[in-house]
């Protein structure tokens, strides 16, 4: 992790899934002038507003909408337009999902797959579309959120973490293929933060804010070498309670009501 | 998250509450039924931004800038954006808020709907003093009655609706954006200038005779009654020796991450505090970082935990300068003589500016804050009585403070509120408005 003090450059980045609460909250730091942000999101009304919000700082902004973010077949024209051939990206952050009702999907098939799709495959998809590029500029950060969810199966979460955990692999995996590298692969893993995904569900362990975690989430991405090649919990708290949940044995942990 | 909606506890009723990330959802269609209220950063006391009866529509999602006029230092930005974010966008590029309270942790939306002000209200306008409705050019208002599924209107300054608005409690609609004048930031300091002033006598003339900037004065309520009064006067002016550029505010590095199971301000403590604050020795002349000259209590997040589950109230008034010098010794004396510890006690130079809004608190006089622990209706009947002193003077009481003003004494210190009244979006309440207004608003309205 940077130390706080130490300002990051202005980078080229690309966000997928923009008009996330927690991305509006990093692009606040982001956005400063000389940056360039490709911003690629479904609502092109609100990307309209994150991406006024970071020209006014001082970025220079291109957006792209994309109608479905399951769409896989749509993911390599996109990516060919958002980053044409010679431009080095400084970072790319994959950070678009859905969080379900777990009780209203875990007996729905189509929901499920769909689920799975969007949280889970689009991503990876997202992943291997961006890797080889990274390598062959053999530069920059590849970043995605996943969640604390995705860590241990849970009874309440398992569609959303299922989904998460498959994009958790695809990380852990490709780190290990870039090793050697000058690429770093971040893992970003929220806990409860909250946003319109988490607004209707009440009160949660240690919420917080966009706003909150941004800038560690800033940091860990960092610039070129300096950053974290690596998982981050956001906040920091979740690590200790993660690294002991996921050693719990599992004939404790099915009888368990978390 | 947030657990009370007032910054001092009371009143607490349970309070239903909905968040809106993009302008876009407000929008009938999209909204809870029963009536409406936006709220910010739930640093308003007692009730004026509350709505037990309906909703709250907790507007801290919005804070997106939207355009940045560098040559006429025009900000425009979605409503529920913090002072203090503002002054992260602002401060680098040289530029900074005029007018600003005692915390920066408001949002655009409530600094308007309250029409607050800073240290500087003495100071003229077109230097970045007055309130802060007198820098806001435009505003961008959703009403439920505009359209279908309710609307969005843009005011202007001199618009009736923007009059009504500014320092209008959030009562004509949901303050969606606004755009607002900053003027140049030139030092990271402030010259400031210290003086210890023994009685009220001393502290009056001292105030009244201040020809700085921003001056502040708090005063030591543990005195000994014959030296009531007694306190610090605070004037600062720009450091315009700094070579250096201005930095942004920081986040407070303390903080009280949770609730003390106990109030750790009981009437000794307040005492010994105050009385400690009062004989700390100071530099007369020292150069201050910007932020902690105007926003001193902002250096610890979240003190309000201090009180663990006690509640404390305000009472914030400002009287006509000729009544001023014996009606807020009087003010002293009552809340003295009723043993009620108040832990913090400022007096702040008010200038002679019309008000921006139609409800606008600032005015000409001097404007006395009183923060007291409540204790029920013992304080109460204190509020009470301190709302009789300044009705009589023809003063006011701050509605952003207030939980206990009475319908008479707002109505008659806010004439104009039949204004308002007419103008209010019909959506839109809050716990204040009604408390106030009560059965007077229906024998009025006609």
């Amino acid at each position: 992790m940077l130390r706080k003090s130490t300002p990051l450059p202005a980078q080229t980045l690309l966000i997928i899934g923009a008009t996330s609460m927690i991305v509006q909250a990093a692009l606040r730091q982001w956005a400063v002038p000389g940056a360039r942000l490709i911003l690629v999101a479904r609502n092109a009304a609100k990307l309209q507003a994150v991406a006024q919000d970071c020209r006014v700082r001082g970025a220079e902004v291109e957006t792209f909408t994309l109608a479905d973010a399951a769409d896989i077949a749509a993911i390599e024209p996109t990516l060919s337009k958002a980053w044409p051939k010679g431009v080095v990206l400084d970072g790319a952050l994959i950070a678009h999902g859905d969080l379900p009702d777990q009780t209203a999907v875990q007996d729905d098939l189509e929901a499920i797959a769909q689920q799975t799709m969007v949280n889970g495959t689009s991503a990876a998809c997202w992943l291997a579309a961006l890797a080889p590029r990274f390598i062959a500029q053999n530069t920059g950060w590849v970043a995605a959120i996943t969640s604390v969810a995705a860590v241990r199966g849970r009874a309440k979460m398992y569609v959303y973490g299922g989904a998460k955990a498959l994009l958790s692999h695809h990380l852990e995996g490709l780190r290990q293929r870039v090793h050697g590298t000058q690429v770093r692969v971040v893992e970003i893993l929220p806990g409860p933060i909250f946003t319109p995904m988490t607004a209707e569900l009440g009160k949660m362990p240690l919420l917080t804010t966009p706003d909150a975690i941004a800038p560690r989430l800033v940091q860990a991405c960092g610039h070129g070498t300096r950053g974290t090649n690596g998982k981050v919990y956001l906040p920091l708290a979740w690590w200790p309670i993660m690294t002991l949940l996921a050693h719990i044995p599992t004939r404790i942990w099915k009888g368990m009501k978390i | 998250m947030v657990q009370s909606f007032n910054w001092g506890g009371h009143p607490t009723t349970p309070q239903s509450a909905f968040p809106i990330f993009w302008l876009s959802e407000l929008n009938a269609k999209h909204l809870p039924e029963g009536p409406l209220l936006a709220h910010g950063n739930s640093r308003s006391q007692g009730d004026v931004g509350l709505n037990k009866q309906g909703t709250l529509l907790l507007m801290r999602g919005c804070n997106r800038l939207i355009a940045w006029d560098e040559q006429n230092a025009l900000l425009t930005a979605e409503a529920g954006i913090t002072l203090h974010e503002i002054m992260e966008f602002a401060t680098p590029r040289g530029y900074m808020l005029p007018v600003v309270p005692g915390t920066r942790f408001i949002t655009l939306g409530g600094a308007i709907a309250n029409d607050v002000h800073g240290k500087n209200h003495h100071a003229p306008i077109s230097e970045g003093g007055g309130s802060f409705g007198h820098h806001v050019t435009t505003i961008g208002l959703w009403r439920s009655d505009v359209g279908k599924n309710g609307g969005f209107q843009t005011l202007q300054q001199g618009d009736d609706v923007f009059t009504a608005t500014i320092g209008g409690l959030g009562l004509t609609g949901v303050i969606a954006h606004a755009t607002i004048r900053l003027i140049p930031i030139t030092a990271p300091t402030l010259s400031v200038t210290q003086t210890r002033l023994e009685d009220w006598a001393n502290m009056y003339n001292a105030v009244m005779n201040s020809t700085a900037p921003y001056s502040v004065a708090w005063l030591d309520l543990s005195a000994p009654t014959s030296a009531l009064g007694r306190g610090w006067l605070e004037e600062a002016v720009w450091d315009t020796n700094s070579a250096e550029a201005a930095p942004a505010p920081r986040l407070p590095r303390v903080g009280v991450p949770f609730r003390l199971p106990f109030n750790l301000w009981n009437a000794p403590v307040v005492r010994a505090f105050n009385g400690f604050w009062y004989k700390r020795p100071r530099a007369a002349h020292s150069n201050m970082p910007y932020a902690k000259f105007l926003w001193p209590l902002d250096g610890v997040a979240n003190w309000r935990n201090t009180f663990g589950p006690a509640q404390f109230v305000q009472c914030q008034m400002v009287v006509p300068t000729e009544a001023a010098g014996t009606v807020l010794l009087q003010a002293l004396q009552m809340v003295q003589a009723r043993g009620k510890p108040t832990f913090l006690c400022t007096l702040k130079r008010m200038g002679n500016h019309t008000g921006a809004g139609l409800l606008s608190f600032p005015r000409e006089g001097l404007a006395l804050a009183l923060d007291m622990v409540y204790q029920g209706a013992a304080t109460d009947a204190l509020l009470r009585d301190l709302e009789a002193l300044v009705l009589e003077t023809g003063g006011a009481l701050y509605p952003a403070k207030d939980s206990a003003m009475s319908p008479a004494a707002f109505q008659a210190m806010y004439p104009k509120w039949h204004t308002l009244a007419a103008q209010r979006d019909p959506r839109i309440t809050s716990d204040f408005w009604s408390r106030v207004t009560t059965a007077e608003e229906k024998i009025h309205a006609a």
